[in-house]
C-alpha cells in the first residue's frame, strides 16, 4: 500500500481514537453496578410490577391469607434502604419439590449503590413467604443481601428455610449458566431477567459446603461458601 | 502493508482484534484504505465523494464491529465491502453521502487536501477511466447519452428530465437504465478489465 496522504493518514488516526473512547465507555458501563439496569426499565415498569403486587396483595388480605410478616431484626445482611426501585423478578421463578408458589428474586439497590436481593415465594403476584399454611406477604422494608455483582463475579446469598429448603440465589451479570453445588448435589440454572437466578435444594444442613461457579467477562469465577 | 505478521498470523482478523483493541482497529483501516477508496472512486469518478463515503464506511465499521461474526482477514475484507456496497446504493439513492455514523462518532471526514484528492486520482486510475467512460458515453444513442449525463453527472431529477424532454419519467428512466447497462458492457472489455 502507498503512503496515505495527510487527510485520510488523521483520519484513521482519529477512528482509532474514537474506537478508545468507545472501548473505555463500554468497559465503565461494564464496571457500573447493574442496579442500573433495572433502574433503566424506567419507573413505568416498577410501578407496574408494584402496583400488581399491591392490587393482587388487596385481594390476598380480604382472602384472609396472613399479616405481613415483620422485618427480622439483627440479620447480618446490609440493612434495606428505602428500596424504591425494588422488583419482583418473576421470570426467576423456580420451584419448590413439594409444590406451592415458587421461589423467585426481588431486586433492589440501596443508598450506597449496592445490588440487593431477596428471596421469597410469589403467588398471585405477592411476593412472599409461606408459614405453616399460611402465605404472607414480606414487606419492601424486609432484609436482602447487598453486594456488587460485577467484574469479581455474581452476587450470591445463600438462604436455609424453615421447610428444610437451601437456597442459593442471586444475580449473575453475564447472565451465563450458573451451576451451584451444595454438598454432592449440583444444579446448573440460567439466570433470569437482570441476571436473578435461584437454585433451591431439599435440606438445610448447615456446614455443607457450597461452590457458585459462573461465568464473568468469559473466565469461570467460582465461590465458595 | 497491514497484513504483515507481527508475532500473528496474517489471516487473522483484526476487526475481531478490535473489539478490545483501538490500535487494532487503527490497523485495520490503514489495510483497506486504499482498497475502499479505490472502489469508491471508481464508481463515483469523484475524489472528493469517494473520502466521504470512505469516512461513513469505516464509522459504520467501527460502530458495528462487534456484529462481526468472522475469525479471518478473507472475512472482515466481505464483511467491510458489504457495507461500502450499501453505502454507495444509498448514495445512488440520495445523491448524497450519509454522515451519520461519522456524526454519532463525533468525527469528521476526511479532509479533501489537494494532497489527498491528487493521492486517489492516481491510485484510483481516474484519469484514464474518466477517458474510458467519456467515450463509452459518445458510443451511446444520443438520447441515452443526454438521459445519462443529465441523471448521472448533473444528478437531474426524473420529473424534471421528463419535463423538459415531454416524454414520461418511465421513459428518462428506461433510457438511463439501457445507456448505464450499455456503457457497463462497454466497459467490460477485457481490455479495460484493471479498470473496474
Amino acid at each position: 500500500m502507498s503512503e496515505l496522504p495527510p487527510g485520510l493518514d488523521d483520519f484513521g488516526r482519529r477512528l482509532e481514537q474514537a474506537a478508545a473512547r468507545e472501548i473505555d465507555e463500554r468497559e465503565r458501563e461494564r464496571e457500573r453496578p447493574p442496579r442500573r439496569r433495572w433502574r433503566n426499565l424506567g419507573l413505568p415498569v416498577v410501578a407496574a410490577v408494584l402496583a400488581a403486587a399491591v392490587s393482587a396483595g388487596a385481594v390476598k388480605l380480604v382472602d384472609g391469607g396472613g399479616d405481613p410478616i415483620t422485618p427480622e431484626s439483627g440479620d447480618d445482611s446490609a440493612r434495606l434502604q428505602a428500596p424504591q426501585d425494588s422488583a419482583v423478578i418473576p421470570s426467576s421463578a423456580t420451584g419448590d419439590p413439594a409444590g406451592g408458589p415458587p421461589w423467585v428474586v426481588r431486586a433492589y439497590s440501596n443508598t450506597a449503590g449496592n445490588d440487593c436481593v431477596q428471596v421469597g415465594r410469589l403467588r398471585r403476584g405477592v411476593f412472599g413467604q409461606v408459614q405453616g399454611t399460611q402465605f404472607r406477604p414480606l414487606p419492601a422494608s424486609a432484609p436482602g443481601t447487598c453486594a456488587t455483582a460485577g467484574a469479581s463475579g455474581p452476587l450470591v446469598a445463600v438462604r436455609r428455610t424453615a421447610e428444610l429448603r437451601t437456597l442459593v440465589f442471586g444475580l449473575a451479570v453475564d447472565r451465563t449458566p450458573v451451576t451451584v453445588s451444595v454438598g454432592d448435589r449440583s444444579q446448573r440454572v440460567r439466570p433470569a431477567g437482570l441476571g436473578a437466578f435461584v437454585a433451591v435444594f431439599e435440606g438445610a444442613t448447615p456446614g455443607q459446603p457450597i461452590v457458585v461457579r459462573s461465568a464473568v467477562n468469559g473466565r469461570t469465577v467460582v465461590r465458595r461458601l | 502493508m497491514g497484513r504483515k505478521a507481527r508475532g500473528r498470523s496474517v489471516n487473522e482478523s483484526l476487526l475481531r482484534r478490535s473489539f478490545d483493541d483501538p490500535k487494532a482497529f487503527g490497523e485495520f483501516y490503514r489495510a483497506y484504505v486504499e482498497r475502499l477508496t479505490v472502489f469508491f472512486a471508481r464508481r463515483t469518478l469523484d475524489p472528493e465523494t469517494a473520502l466521504d463515503l470512505t469516512g461513513e464506511t469505516f464509522a459504520l465499521a467501527l460502530e458495528r464491529r462487534r456484529q462481526f461474526r468472522g475469525d479471518s482477514a478473507q472475512e472482515e475484507q466481505g464483511w467491510l465491502f458489504a457495507i461500502a456496497r450499501n453505502q454507495l446504493a444509498s448514495f445512488w439513492t440520495r445523491g448524497e453521502v450519509e454522515r451519520e455514523a461519522l456524526r454519532r462518532l463525533g468525527c469528521d471526514p476526511p479532509q479533501s487536501t489537494d494532497a489527498d484528492l491528487e493521492w486517489v486520482e492516481r491510485v484510483a486510475d481516474l484519469p484514464l477511466l474518466r477517458s474510458t467512460v467519456q467515450s463509452a458515453l459518445g458510443r451511446l444513442p444520443g438520447d441515452q447519452a443526454y438521459a445519462v449525463a443529465a441523471r448521472v453527472v448533473d444528478a437531474r431529477p426524473y420529473a424534471d428530465l421528463a419535463g423538459e424532454l415531454k416524454v414520461s419519467e418511465q421513459v428518462v428512466r428506461a433510457r438511463v437504465s439501457r445507456g448505464l447497462r450499455a456503457m457497463a458492457e462497454m466497459l467490460s472489455d477485457p481490455k479495460l478489465e484493471d479498470l473496474t
